[in-house]
């Protein structure tokens, strides 16, 4: 038995040597764009993490630039933005730790909450939450990059794929006590909304702000754990609630929307105050007019809106230089 | 847990560990973790059908001890019977309720007639059909006098409850696993070695081969019309390596995972698709499912000793109970019928085909002839996976037409799926066949051990950097747990 016991140790070495011969010559992919991004803005001393809220124009806008340029006009000190299509809470929570981890001097962190992905299992599918994790992970390990692809075949919690697509779209949608139908049958692109009317106005209404948020919610975690890693190292935590078209969507709901929306943000108060963290809630804000289709229920902004969003995210920092 | 996970790489060192300390003080001792260990091992997927697996065990515990005091026939066959009730109601409940109530409703409708019954939507627990098989077969052994009952609870439920074949098989007898709880077997080097050696297999059976080939199957049969032609062909035969390399997989790890421990459990796959006809095929696939069978339903039944007609029937009966094994669903019904229709035409045309290949020539060609009935059983076999693989009846005609149809310009294949990745798909498959057939030759072990050290350890080492580096990052459930 010795024996055996000294080959698979020997064995156990060789596999290891070879491993990491395996990734000199087949390497593993290079690090997203994302990364690249979060690495870069280690050197700002404002960072900004915002999905397609941030970065996404309106066709008739003239000034293009996203929320985060805009803010980097009133600010003296360096900002950085990061942001993708889809983003949420669990992508920021990766990337506020790397930043937590590796940053050396204090900084402010804006991190952006978009209350019509506040729900559920509310991350977009498209997120790759994990893969974002993963590749900051062994950014800080380079001798573990060898062991990225092992990881993933095991199944190694960090490395374990994002919701999958159907489990996204099998979710409830339930309003008033009942459920409406699973999340598939009221994506924008259902062959039912190719006629826009009213009652589908209603539906994206009660998908996007009116669904239920648990207290135990996983994105309400990923935002605590956020603010938890920045502020313990000295950084600055502060979340935004980006305006939604209230004017738009309170009519269809009369007080349930506010309500609604209200208890969203008291809820993320609730798990990142309590951290140390800040919230700015600019949730009813905005008119109608600020946003990129004034008559439809949307987070996206004109250059109107964006600028208002720039200006209050500028008045918390304070006066000078310095975060 | 799944084997493929790297909770299982945590929890076999604690088990194996566990195991051979404990098995110094005693059986009963080492017992005792097994169950604690075994059931780790299945609650974590589920903690409360864990109940089902204590029931299934206590009720055939108590009615072994009840069959070896009864001496009365009817009070045997009253013990016999609480057993069968207990463990195909428990099966027939959470498998097959919804199957019958719905199906019983399809056929009220038919008839104009309404039901009034909704479904209830049950979880399926993983792995009962296995467990509640394996129990069964200990109270029927007691009942036919082949097996004595045994007196150790703990030993009994650690036969039940065994972690590396509780969820998917092989489905053991009592009379060679129930033995290797009531002593200590030492764990010899060579075993221990083959242990790991099936481990390392099993996983490349399942990663490399299956798991690569799933993303291709799955994109594929999840809307055949959209690839029709050769994409659903390609699909078909992927499928058939896909579960063959999935199951065997799960097996060799079940295997190699139990001889580190020092048990020994039976095989359950020979080279399946090295078979010639449909009958040899089922002498080399799930051979502990296609023996229970034999022996539980097939030579009661009668068997082949019985008129023509009988057999005939007998034959049919047990490939459509087998289907239906397999799942509730009908299209597991028709590729049982499929089975046992091909068994049937097999015997019928034996003198007429032996006649065809001396017209042919064969005769004097035994290898060619035994290759021509290989691939056409291989093929019967495909067109078969693919009943099994499909969601509906529906589906399954559809794949079929989809497989006779044109292939559209434009094929949107997972990424897995296409150039450089399917290519090492392909070669995984070249290389689990180049094995299967070195092995259909002559036994693998002795020529193993004749090849120099370098060489051999150059292929483990080959294969385990395959296992670690060509997976999927999708979890691919194994397909069998759903049965």
């Amino acid at each position: 038995m010795r024996r055996l016991a000294f080959q698979l140790v020997a064995f156990a070495l060789l596999l290891a040597a070879a491993q990491t011969a395996l990734v000199r010559i087949w390497p593993n992919p290079p690090p997203s764009e994302t990364v690249r991004d979060t690495v870069r803005s280690l050197r700002a001393t404002v960072v900004l993490l915002g999905d397609s809220v941030n970065h996404t124009p309106c066709a008739t806008d003239t000034n293009r630039a996203p929320i985060s340029r805009m803010l980097a006009r009133r600010l003296a000190p360096r900002v950085a933005g990061i942001s993708r299509g889809g983003f949420d809470l669990a992508v920021f929570d990766a990337m506020c730790r790397f930043l937590a981890r590796r940053a050396e001097t204090p900084r402010t962190v804006f991190i952006e909450v978009n209350v019509a992905s506040l729900w559920g299992d509310g991350r977009s599918p498209y997120t790759t939450h994990k893969l974002v994790a993963l590749d900051l992970w062994r950014y800080d390990r380079p001798l573990l990059d060898a062991w990225v692809r092992p990881l993933q075949v095991w199944r190694f919690p960090l490395a374990a794929p994002d919701l999958r697509l159907d489990a996204y779209l099998d979710q409830p949608v339930v309003h008033g006590g009942r459920t409406l139908g699973p999340l598939r049958e009221f994506q924008a692109g259902h062959p039912r909304y190719a006629v826009p009317t009213e009652a589908a106005i209603r539906e994206h209404v009660i998908v996007r702000y009116l669904q239920p948020l648990a207290p135990n919610n996983r994105l309400l975690d990923h935002a605590a754990s956020a603010a938890r890693a920045l502020v313990r190292r000295g950084h600055r935590a502060v979340f935004f609630v980006v305006p939604v078209n209230h004017e738009v969507c309170e009519p269809m709901f009369p007080g349930e929307f506010r309500a609604a929306i209200a208890a969203k943000v008291a809820a993320l108060r609730r798990a990142v105050e309590p951290q140390g963290a800040e919230v700015i809630d600019l949730s009813t804000a905005l008119p109608a007019d600020c946003f990129a289709v004034a008559a439809y229920p949307n987070e996206h902004l004109n250059q109107r809106g964006r600028d208002f969003v720039a200006a209050r995210l500028a008045d918390v920092m304070p006066a000078g230089p310095g975060p | 847990m799944l084997f493929v996970s790297y909770e299982f790489l945590v929890f076999l060192p604690l088990a194996l560990l566990g195991c051979a300390l404990l098995g110094r003080i005693g059986t009963r001792a080492r017992n005792l973790f097994l169950v604690a260990a075994s059931y780790v091992f299945y609650g974590w997927w589920d903690w409360r059908f864990l109940s089902l697996i204590a029931a299934s065990s206590l009720l055939d515990y108590a009615v072994g001890i009840g069959l070896g005091r009864a001496r009365a026939p009817a009070a045997r066959r009253l013990l016999l019977a609480a057993s069968l009730a207990g463990n195909l109601g428990l099966l027939g409940f959470f498998k097959y309720f919804d199957f019958f109530l719905e199906s019983l409703r399809a056929a009220a409708a038919a008839l104009g007639w309404t039901l009034d019954a909704a479904p209830l939507r049950l979880v399926l627990p993983v792995g009962i059909s296995f467990y509640t098989f394996q129990t069964l077969s200990y109270s029927i052994d007691v009942y036919r006098g082949r097996i004595r009952p045994i007196l150790d609870p703990v030993a009994f439920f650690a036969f039940v409850g065994y972690f590396p074949q509780l969820v998917a098989g092989p489905i053991e007898r009592a009379a060679s696993l129930l033995p290797q709880f009531l002593t200590i077997r030492p764990v010899a080097p060579a075993m221990a070695a083959d242990g790991l050696r099936l481990m390392l297999w099993g996983a490349f059976k399942k990663i490399v081969v299956a798991d690569r080939l799933a993303v291709f199957v799955n994109a594929v049969y999840a809307a055949p019309s959209d690839f029709a032609g050769w994409p659903v062909l390609l699909a078909t035969y992927f499928f058939a390596f896909q579960i063959y390399g999935d199951f065997s997989g799960y097996t060799d790890i079940a295997r190699g995972v139990a001889r580190l421990m020092g048990f020994e459990l039976m095989l359950n796959f020979r080279r399946p698709y090295f078979a010639a006809s449909i009958a040899e095929f089922w002498s080399r696939w799930h051979i502990s499912l296609s023996t229970w069978f034999r022996d539980y339903v097939y030579i009661p039944l009668g068997g082949n000793r019985v008129p023509r007609w009988r057999w005939r029937l007998n034959l049919m009966t047990v490939f459509l109970v087998s289907g239906l094994w397999h799942g509730a669903n009908w299209t597991f019904v028709v590729w049982g019928a499929l089975h046992g229709a091909a068994m049937l035409l097999s015997s019928a045309t034996r003198a007429w085909r032996d006649r065809l290949a001396d017209a042919l020539g064969m005769a004097a060609r035994p290898r060619l002839r035994r290759v021509t009935q290989t691939l056409l059983t291989f093929h019967l076999v495909g067109a078969g996976w693919v009943f099994f693989r499909a969601p509906s009846l529906r589906a399954a005609l559809q794949t079929f037409y989809a497989m006779a149809g044109p292939t559209p310009a434009r094929l949107a294949l997972p990424e897995l799926a296409r150039g450089a990745s399917l290519a090492v798909s392909l070669a995984a498959v070249a290389v689990l066949l180049a094995v299967e057939f070195a092995a259909e030759r002559r036994p693998l072990r002795p020529a193993l051990a004749a090849l120099p050290a370098a060489v051999r350890w150059s292929a483990y080492l080959a294969i385990a950097l395959a296992v670690l580096n060509l997976g999927t990052r999708e979890e691919i459930p194994f397909i069998y747990f759903q049965f």
